[in-house]
């Protein structure tokens, strides 16, 4: 039988099934529905040191295959939210802090204190960097490598960039990994905007927002492809993610976790399914899931 | 707890501005209470839609579907037998009412009220604010729970005669004018507010509101809140 263990950044995954950051707050309400433990990780709502009260609503719309979100990213800021960590920690599935930061000093506190809770640590390159006049990080291969830096300084868990696939995304990446990443995860949301016709008004409360859901898969794969060709290090691979066919395309590009997203609205048991069905393709196959990663990628000479 | 279940669309009546629908959910039917909620996902839709559904018995329920974007349009024409999948019960019921009840359902919302009115039966005094024509399944469903059911306007002077904990339920503005007045006349009770839902279970935070005493998810802290916290909210 095909195993779905694998390492990822020297931590052991049961399977490569990661719920994606924002989709799942801390874990707790999809619990109710399911044991965590069935899933290889869990990645938590993007944290900010101090509370954040998000965007004005509405804030999801619906998108022809997908959805709009501006939540603004809402959370309790970090001290409340260490005991909803340590609580998952305590669930049988690996932690992935996502954190929210506007300077590289913000997310080196975010490193150093997340450390004793988490087991890997995502940095949200989409951040606004205030001394940048709040552009992203990861529109700017310098600032991002900067905030990696700060953080891999400040905890002995591996530093994931999450990367946007509105930003250069090769050369944030190449940058990053020069600053000492360990890994990627790609891709985030892309900005889009709605407009209703009969308010004529916008129809998020943020005016735009991010776009995620099947309709941008194929950019996940694209992007996975091609950061899988300029780099060793592991990827995450989320976008759009829905069943376990999806989870093996983003495999074949190059990704070692897949994660599930907003696939979790539309059926909130998707990330167990998809580790179920993961499970049964392998069942009878001499392969494993280790054996499907970048198989279709070729690598640049 | 909330689980998945399989609904059967087995009956609809009405419209074009309300329509009945009938499902056959012998799993969740005996499991709603009055006030919560289910998820509903729609073909071809990646976001589910909320209703409040009122259980008819312990294989039925029905929902209420106003057609207004595509998703409601598409549902009210799906036919006959057509198995939808639904998260829940989700949210909390509303608190019972010591003894009598006042329902305010306006603008095409009543599912929730509905399922009140047939649980309280002459306990309950129910009053539904049209927002258009061709809303009558609505009126026929409150006049069949055994409450007392009239047609009334939201600026009826005598709207808050009728005694007894006041319950809400309507567009915001709506809510938000029904809830000052009845705070104002020192009435207690509950509305509900309408935001936008993905997850329906508080992981989101779609539906956070900034209520006067402090940020709620409106599909897990509600769906309905105290009169006094609706009638001071500032959206």
């Amino acid at each position: 039988m095909g195993s779905l263990e694998l390492e990822f950044c020297g931590v052991k995954f049961k399977n490569p099934v990661v719920a994606a950051s924002g989709t799942f707050h801390y874990g707790r309400e999809y619990s109710e529905l399911f044991p965590l433990a069935l899933l290889g990780g869990v990645t938590t709502k993007g944290t900010s040191l101090l509370p954040r009260a998000g965007a004005p609503g509405p804030r999801v719309t619906e998108t022809p295959a997908g959805m709009l979100n501006a939540i603004g990213l809402e959370n309790p800021g970090l001290t409340a939210a260490l005991p909803e960590l340590e609580w998952l920690q305590a669930q049988g599935t690996r932690v992935i802090f996502n954190a929210y930061g506007e300077s590289p000093a913000e997310f080196a506190e975010l490193a150093r204190r997340s450390q004793p809770y988490c087991d890997l640590f995502e940095l949200n390159l989409s951040c606004p960097n205030v001394a940048a006049g709040h552009l992203p990080f990861a529109s700017d291969p310098a600032a991002a490598a900067a905030a990696v830096r700060a953080a891999k300084d400040a905890t002995d868990r591996p530093v994931i960039a999450k990367l946007s696939p509105e930003g250069p995304v090769l050369a944030v990446a190449q940058s990053c990994q020069a600053a000492g990443a360990d890994g990627f995860s790609l891709i985030n949301t892309l900005r889009g905007m709605q407009i209703d016709s009969t308010t004529q008004k916008p129809r998020l409360g943020n005016l735009s927002g991010g776009l995620s859901g099947p309709a941008i898969r194929p950019l996940a794969v694209y992007w996975l492809y091609q950061l899988a060709r300029q780099t060793d290090l592991p990827l995450i691979g989320m976008g759009g993610v829905q069943n376990w066919e999806d989870g093996l395309e983003l495999a074949l590009a190059g990704a070692h976790l897949v994660a599930i997203g907003s696939a979790s609205f539309h059926d909130p048991y998707a990330a167990p399914k998809l580790a179920q069905g993961l499970a049964d393709f392998f069942q009878d196959r001499p392969d494993s899931w280790r054996d499907w990663v970048g198989r279709a990628v070729a690598k640049s000479s | 707890m909330p689980a998945e279940h399989e609904l059967v669309l087995c009956g609809q009546e009405g419209g074009p501005g309300v329509y009945r629908q009938i499902y056959y959910a012998p799993t969740l039917a005996g499991a709603i209470k009055p006030g919560q909620f289910i998820m509903l996902q729609l073909p071809g839709h990646w976001l589910r839609r909320p209703f409040g559904p009122a259980p008819l018995d312990r294989e039925h329920l029905e929902i209420f579907v106003a057609p207004a974007g595509a998703a409601t349009r598409e549902l009210v024409q799906l036919p006959m037998g057509t198995r939808l999948l639904a998260l829940g019960p989700l949210g909390h019921p509303y608190p019972l009412p010591a003894e009598r009840a006042l329902l305010l359902a306006g603008g095409k919302r009543a599912g929730p009220l509905v399922a009140l009115a047939r649980l309280l039966g002459p306990r309950a005094t129910a009053r539904y604010l049209p927002a258009g024509s061709g809303e009558e399944c609505v009126y026929q469903a409150f006049q069949a729970t055994g409450a007392d059911f009239a047609l009334a306007g939201a600026s009826d002077p005598d709207l808050f005669d009728p005694s007894g904990e006041v319950y809400i339920l309507a567009p915001d503005q709506l809510a938000m004018q029904l809830a000052q007045r009845a705070f104002g006349l020192g009435r207690s009770g509950y509305a509900g507010l309408e935001t936008a839902m993905a997850c329906g279970i508080g992981a989101c935070l779609a539906c956070s509101l900034a209520l006067p005493s402090g940020r709620v998810r409106a599909c897990r802290e509600g769906a309905a809140f105290p009169l006094s916290e609706v009638a001071k909210w500032v959206p």
